[in-house]
């Protein structure tokens, strides 16, 4: 009887879960799908326009809720404030500045008066300008002067001064964000405190005039947190809500916080549980990462400010988003590029596409959203291409399988025939080492818009001034030195047998006859001298740079992806003497490897819209897109033209003015090394000698790398040997024996 | 006959020796489980650190020479279950998602095939035992072969990232249906025939006869079917693209090297239920098999 | 007799309704799927769909990972469900013998089935790691290290393994058995004098024969299940003579090679259609007599 209840009792429960679940999966299901279809229902539309026009460089703007832009354009050294009305009207708000006085930052009271962050350096220009003096402007929208507060050099501690935040909460305390800490200036103008974030801060915002809130990178996470004047410190805030990286500030009328995570725009309310999506920046052709300020206006539109540094110029430009209906939208194609995670490259590719183009949209999706394990996004990846929703165009750096499961699956479309049909792309034109990396059987399946090549570079009185090595060079040259010198740095056993291995794989094994040769007495000669290194490295901060132990004979290679001929020098100047790109060891005739450094893709063979995703793949190859990489150190440009005028810049010299008048080369790129960034290198430009060794490096990359999956067995069984478990022979004997079940399988 | 009696008292006690070295084999992963959950995982990775040590960790840890597996923790801390229980409600949250899950799935699968069997078990023809015969074929299929052609249908019927990928192959299993009809085609036919001459309706013989001598049964085959969906790993991951409604086995089954402790309790949470099940089914399990042997004899 | 058959014709519509359910569901959930899997298995891949008839199975068939894989797993098959048969029925003798503390035994057998794979997984792989406690033990009477998971012995973990978690359950349905052969026959057994080897072999086998083949089948289903222990407990790539159809089937899986998938698949669906086949008909041949 006991048992008839309890039974009975089991399934009451179950039903009642049953019910439960029904229930609550009805209401989530319901939520969600009204939201999509309200999203589906209307899109913000953007329209463009350059800030300050073609006189003005705008580097600052701040704007209400009104949608009135105040901006900062300097011309000619000096500083000129601008308020821009909704209606496209703008004005000059009069501003009387000192000499050498720049605008730094612009900020606002509870009010509606503007706050100036004036910063006096003792010249204008060149490299070296350093600042003087600091104050703090309170003016009203017609210039009038309200505050003067002149701080003097007390917020001032290095060269590298300067104010990136600035506001007045409603008990008229000023608040001054500096890199690293948070200025606090009383009414009357004294100084009441400095709180020292300890690392770079990511904005300082108010809420409602109430709390200032500070955003920085944590320990672990983003953090949020709320200034505390009387405690004269940072405070955590008491939200249920964590948050992620992202650009925050203030909400104004519409909302506690407004803040942009990913290419997402939300509204929170301190205390809710979740924030509000708004919209996604993407769908409007904005490129979040270069977002600087935006604002929802009371009338619902969104005004963006952005600043694009990857051209010659930086463009700075203002959006506003009107919230508008589908239908009255004229419709374009819709393409869809799937990758398991959206690099910036990409982000910023897609989306000056989509604001080129009136005939195409590029949607992106992203199969890794969420925490998601390889073999899951790999399930989601492959069950869309094989339903026929897979994504037009396919990412082949964050492809979850490599190009010869695509070609065996046939999800990718040979791009040859486009390439001769197309009379505006010539295949000469481009870099041909490159385009071979996603070639198969007389197949392009892929192109990819600039490239890096992946090295090992040491002395040449090391190394020689071959252009490869072998596994005896580079053993022979470990034998030559004293035993506390380090191959590369931190070299385990593992990082040495990887090394060892990367792309001498086709010495082992023979994939055409699905054979493999592990037991020979090469494979133990390279597991033993892998086994001399130590098992781990404890990284040690306090320790020597690495460019001390290059130049003390202690270091003896670097393993690097080069992107820029600015990078070969840097690791001239490192060595301390002539070096060479010698790759990594191989019985073969290169050890260097080109690999994709930007956007890098493929077509879907079963794309509806194939002619959009060539249209996609013209616009990356596109002469104009290829002479503007995002920045000096992006890669090298496939297109040869763009890769010669790169290179032709990167040997021309660039002069400034002195303070005493003299002309001095401008270094092309300050770069810092060590652990802390103690230790920084100028570069200048180039020689043609440095050209032409990048020149002959790219001429002659053509490694293969080791199948992974190989290399991972290789690995895995490697460990036993390197704890001292079992002896090395009869690891090579399992490792052949599963490395042989892996090729019969292939085949 | 004192001699038989100490003949049969050394046999019985042979007996229990022998199931006693087999019950100590087949006790000893559980108890594992449940005394290591109780280990802080200082210990557990100067135990264990040797077999899940991956080769690319940069961080120094103590491993020890010798694997150790040790059934008496040096120390009992709770620091696994409180960051379990309290520190994260990831866990209990999918803990409930385990339950909701399966709870449905459970109920509607022995729904679904105590009719089907009752079915299969009325009037056998050749059709029937054909497609009996394929309900067997397809309960063998390894899940990798219907992974993704699942996928496919969920995604036609629009199911996917919903929990309706998950319940409705579920419910239609035909795992319960194989159980339950070779469960039921052991009652007698006489029993059926005497209420079928009573004039009583297929509903009414089902309804009045057949369910109540498969009560048994039927707890049993709920048993095995809560298991074998407690354990499931690989529909959720796939069906269920919004990892909060995924269940705690998923979790469980991607441990990372850090957080071997932590399975360890979440393990023995999630132990819980089915514990709770066999306590209190276990009788049902072996009755639900034996009930008409009270029939028969 | 005229109206018998009509109520019959009846009933046998009635009990089709029951059915239709369940049809109605593994129609759509089940069927179809595997209709897709015999599409993809003809098709040359899941992108372009060109018809190429039986060239994936050739393929299949002549690849040899995958004849390693069926040979092992057939051997794995053939050895652990004949073991898990014959230990299970043994453990059920031994417990429907009069001893003391039956039921805890029967508790204590069913254990396994409790455990998540996470933690079987986890315990396995510290009992038989190369330095582990299963090594311990084998070297107090001297015998070597053995590393088991990679090496000729890799199959007998898993066999144990396998039966670690099945034996519980079958033995369950012994006991059933067991205790459902009417008593008054083995009384006059005894009475005859019969031998206890004659009374198991005549009496209770013959009544066992039916669920013989009951566990037989559901050890066979199991040892299908038992593979995401396997697969958990090795790597994609294991030794040899652990790389089972599992492994073939993850690995194309996870390659996209769908076509390649579903005509192992396929072939895979027909031995097992003949072997549940042949064990059907034998469960036929004999059960029928014992059933009533």
């Amino acid at each position: 009887m006991r048992m008839k209840n309890w039974l009975a009792a089991g399934i009451a429960m179950a039903a009642a879960l049953a019910l439960a679940g029904c229930g609550g999966k009805g209401k989530e299901e319901s939520v969600p799908e009204a939201a999509e279809n309200a999203k589906d229902d209307y899109i913000y539309v953007a329209e463009y326009e350059s800030l300050g026009g073609d006189d003005y460089a705008v580097g600052n703007a701040m704007m209400d809720g009104q949608g009135t832009v105040y901006f900062v354009g300097v011309k000619e050294n000096k500083a000129k404030l601008f308020a821009r009305k909704m209606d496209g009207s703008q004005e000059e708000i009069p501003v009387d500045l000192d000499e050498n006085t720049m605008i730094s930052v612009i900020g606002k009271d509870v009010e509606g008066n503007l706050l100036l962050g004036l910063v006096t350096y003792d010249q204008i220009g060149g490299m070296e300008s350093k600042p003087q003096n600091a104050a703090i402007r309170k003016i009203s929208a017609d210039g009038t002067v309200l505050q003067d507060i002149d701080t003097g050099k007390t917020m001032i501690k290095d060269d590298g001064f300067y104010m990136q935040g600035l506001l007045q909460d409603k008990d008229g305390n000023y608040y001054v964000c500096l890199q690293n800490s948070i200025y606090v200036v009383k009414q009357d103008g004294q100084p009441y405190c400095e709180i020292d974030v300890g690392t770079y801060i990511g904005s300082m915002f108010d809420v409602k005039g109430e709390k200032v809130l500070v955003s920085y990178f944590g320990e672990m996470t983003y953090e949020l947190q709320e200034v505390d004047l009387a405690g004269k410190r940072l405070k955590a805030l008491d939200t249920p809500m964590t948050f992620e990286y992202g650009t925050y500030l203030s909400g104004g009328e519409t909302a506690d916080i407004l803040y942009t995570a990913g290419t997402k725009l939300y509204t929170y309310n301190l205390g809710d549980e979740e924030p509000v999506e708004i919209l996604n920046w993407v769908d409007s052709d904005i490129y979040s990462e270069n977002l600087r300020n935006f604002q929802i206006l009371a009338d619902g539109r969104v005004v963006a400010f952005s600043v694009d540094w990857s051209s010659e110029k930086a463009k700075s430009e203002l959006a506003v988003l009107t919230k508008k209906d589908r239908s009255e939208v004229p419709e374009k194609v819709v393409l869809t590029y799937g990758t398991t995670y959206l690099p910036y490259f990409a982000k910023a590719d897609v989306v000056a596409f989509n604001k080129q183009s009136d005939k195409y949209r590029i949607e992106i999706k992203e199969y890794g959203e969420g925490d998601k394990d390889y073999e899951t996004m790999v399930s989601l990846w492959s069950a869309d291409m094989s339903s026929g929703d897979g994504p037009d165009i396919i990412d082949m750096v964050y492809c979850p399988v490599g190009l010869g499961e695509l070609v065996s699956m046939g999800a990718v479309e040979d791009l040859n025939p486009y390439l001769d049909g197309d009379a505006d792309v010539n295949r000469e034109d481009y870099v041909e080492n490159a385009m071979k990396l996603y070639e198969a059987d007389g197949k392009l399946y892929a192109v990819m818009r600039c490239f890096g090549i992946d090295t090992m570079i040491g002395k040449e009185s090391d190394v020689g001034s071959g252009t490869s090595w072998t596994l005896d060079d580079l053993m022979a040259l470990v034998d030559s030195k004293e035993s506390d010198v380090e191959l590369f740095e931190y070299t385990t056993k593992y990082n040495a047998l990887q090394m060892m291995l990367a792309i001498n794989g086709d010495k082992f094994v023979d994939e055409e006859n699905g054979t493999c040769s592990f037991q020979d007495g090469e494979f133990i000669k390279i597991l033993e001298f892998a086994n001399r290194f130590p098992q781990d490295i404890t990284y040690d901060q306090s320790g020597p740079s690495s460019m001390e132990k290059i130049r003390n004979g202690k270091l003896l290679l670097l393993k690097e992806t080069v992107t820029s001929v600015q990078q070969y020098q840097l690791y001239e100047s490192t060595f301390g003497e002539p070096i060479n790109m010698i790759g990594y060891p191989t019985s073969g005739e290169s050890g260097t490897m080109i690999t994709p450094n930007g956007t890098t893709v493929a077509m879907n063979a079963n794309s509806k819209n194939k002619e959009g995703v060539w249209e996609f793949m013209k616009f990356l190859l596109d002469e104009e897109r290829q002479e503007n990489l995002q920045s000096a150190n992006a890669g090298f440009p496939v297109l040869k033209s763009a890769l010669e005028k790169q290179f032709e810049k990167d040997m021309t010299k660039e002069y400034y003015e002195d303070v005493d008048g003299t002309q001095k080369e401008m270094p092309k790129g300050v770069w810092t090394t060590g652990a802390s960034g103690e230790v920084t290198v100028d570069v200048y430009a180039a020689s043609k000698e440095q050209v032409d060794r990048i020149r002959q490096m790219i001429d002659t990359a053509g490694g293969a790398r080791i199948d992974s999956q190989i290399l991972s067995i290789i690995v895995d069984e490697a460990q036993s040997y390197f704890d001292g478990q079992k002896k090395a022979e009869d690891v090579t004997g399992l490792i052949q024996e599963r490395v042989q079940v892996y090729l019969n399988e292939k085949r | 006959m004192r001699k038989k009696k100490a003949k049969i008292f050394v046999k019985k006690w042979a007996a229990v020796l022998v199931a006693a070295f087999f019950a100590i084999l087949f006790l000893m992963p559980i108890v594992l489980t449940i005394t290591n959950s109780f280990m802080a995982s200082s210990e557990i990775s100067s135990n264990y650190g040797q077999v899940f040590a991956s080769s690319d960790t940069g961080g120094k840890t103590y491993i020890s020479e010798k694997v150790n597996l040790k059934f008496i923790p040096d120390m009992v801390s709770f620091s696994q279950y409180i960051t379990v229980l309290l520190k994260s409600p990831d866990y209990l949250f999918k803990f409930w998602n385990s339950v909701i899950l399966v709870g449905p799935i459970v109920f509607f699968q022995l729904m679904v095939a105590v009719l089907a069997s009752y079915g299969f078990t009325r009037y056998r023809g050749r059709i029937k035992e054909i497609i009996f015969f394929i309900y067997i074929i397809l309960m063998l299929m390894p899940y990798q072969v219907t992974l993704v052609p699942n996928y496919l249908v969920s995604n036609w019927l629009h199911l996917l990232d919903t929990r309706w990928a998950i319940w409705l192959p579920g419910i239609f299993s035909p795992f319960a249906v194989y159980l339950l009809t070779k469960f039921m085609r052991r009652i007698p036919i006489s029993v059926i025939e005497a209420a079928q001459i009573d004039g009583a309706g297929e509903w009414q013989i089902f309804r009045r006869i057949c369910l109540p001598l498969c009560k048994g049964c039927l707890c049993s085959v709920a048993i095995l079917v809560f298991i074998d969906y407690w354990n499931m790993v690989e529909q959720p991951l796939i069906l269920l693209s919004d990892d909060t409604m995924h269940p705690l086995s998923v979790f469980l089954s991607k441990i990372k090297n850090g957080e071997i402790g932590l399975a360890f309790a979440v393990a023995t949470i999630y132990m819980i239920p089915t514990l709770l099940v066999f306590l209190y089914g276990e009788d049902y399990l072996v009755e639900g098999i034996t009930y008409q042997g009270g029939i028969k004899g | 007799m005229k109206r018998d058959k009509d109520k019959r014709k009846r009933g046998r519509k009635i009990s089709s309704l029951f059915l239709s359910p369940s049809i109605l569901g593994v129609l759509v959930f089940f069927v179809l799927p595997f209709f897709v899997v015999i599409f993809y298995s003809v098709v040359d891949n899941p992108i372009s769909h060109q018809f190429v008839f039986l060239d994936n199975f050739k393929m299949v068939f002549n690849n040899a990972a995958f004849r390693q894989a069926a040979a092992n797993t057939m051997k794995f098959s053939a050895i652990a469900v004949p073991l898990a048969v014959v230990l299970s029925l043994g453990l059920a003798m031994l417990l429907d013998s009069k001893m003391p503390f039956k039921s805890q035994f029967r508790t204590f057998f069913l254990t396994p089935m409790m455990v998540p794979i996470a933690s079987i997984v986890l315990i396995w792989q510290v009992l038989f790691h190369y330095n582990g406690m299963v090594n311990d033990i084998t070297s107090l009477f001297g015998m070597g290290k053995i590393d088991w998971l990679k090496s000729d012995h890799a199959q007998i973990v898993i066999i144990v393994l396998f039966l670690w978690k099945n034996l519980g359950y079958n033995m369950i349905l012994f006991m059933a058995a067991l205790s459902s052969i009417p008593k008054d026959i083995l009384e006059v057994a005894i009475l005859e004098s019969a031998k206890p080897w004659q009374i198991f072999w005549f009496i209770k086998i013959r009544y066992l024969s039916s669920t013989l083949l009951f566990v037989t089948i559901m050890s066979l289903i199991n040892s299908f299940k038992v593979f995401r222990e396997i697969y958990l407990l090795t790597d994609d790539y294991p030794y040899p003579t652990v790389y089972m159809m599992q492994h073939f089937m993850n690995n194309t899986f996870g390659k996209l090679d769908y076509q390649r998938l579903s005509a192992a698949a396929i072939m895979m669906s027909l031995v097992m259609v003949v072997i549940i086949g042949i064990l059907f008909l034998a469960e036929n041949y004999f059960g029928r007599d014992v059933e009533g």
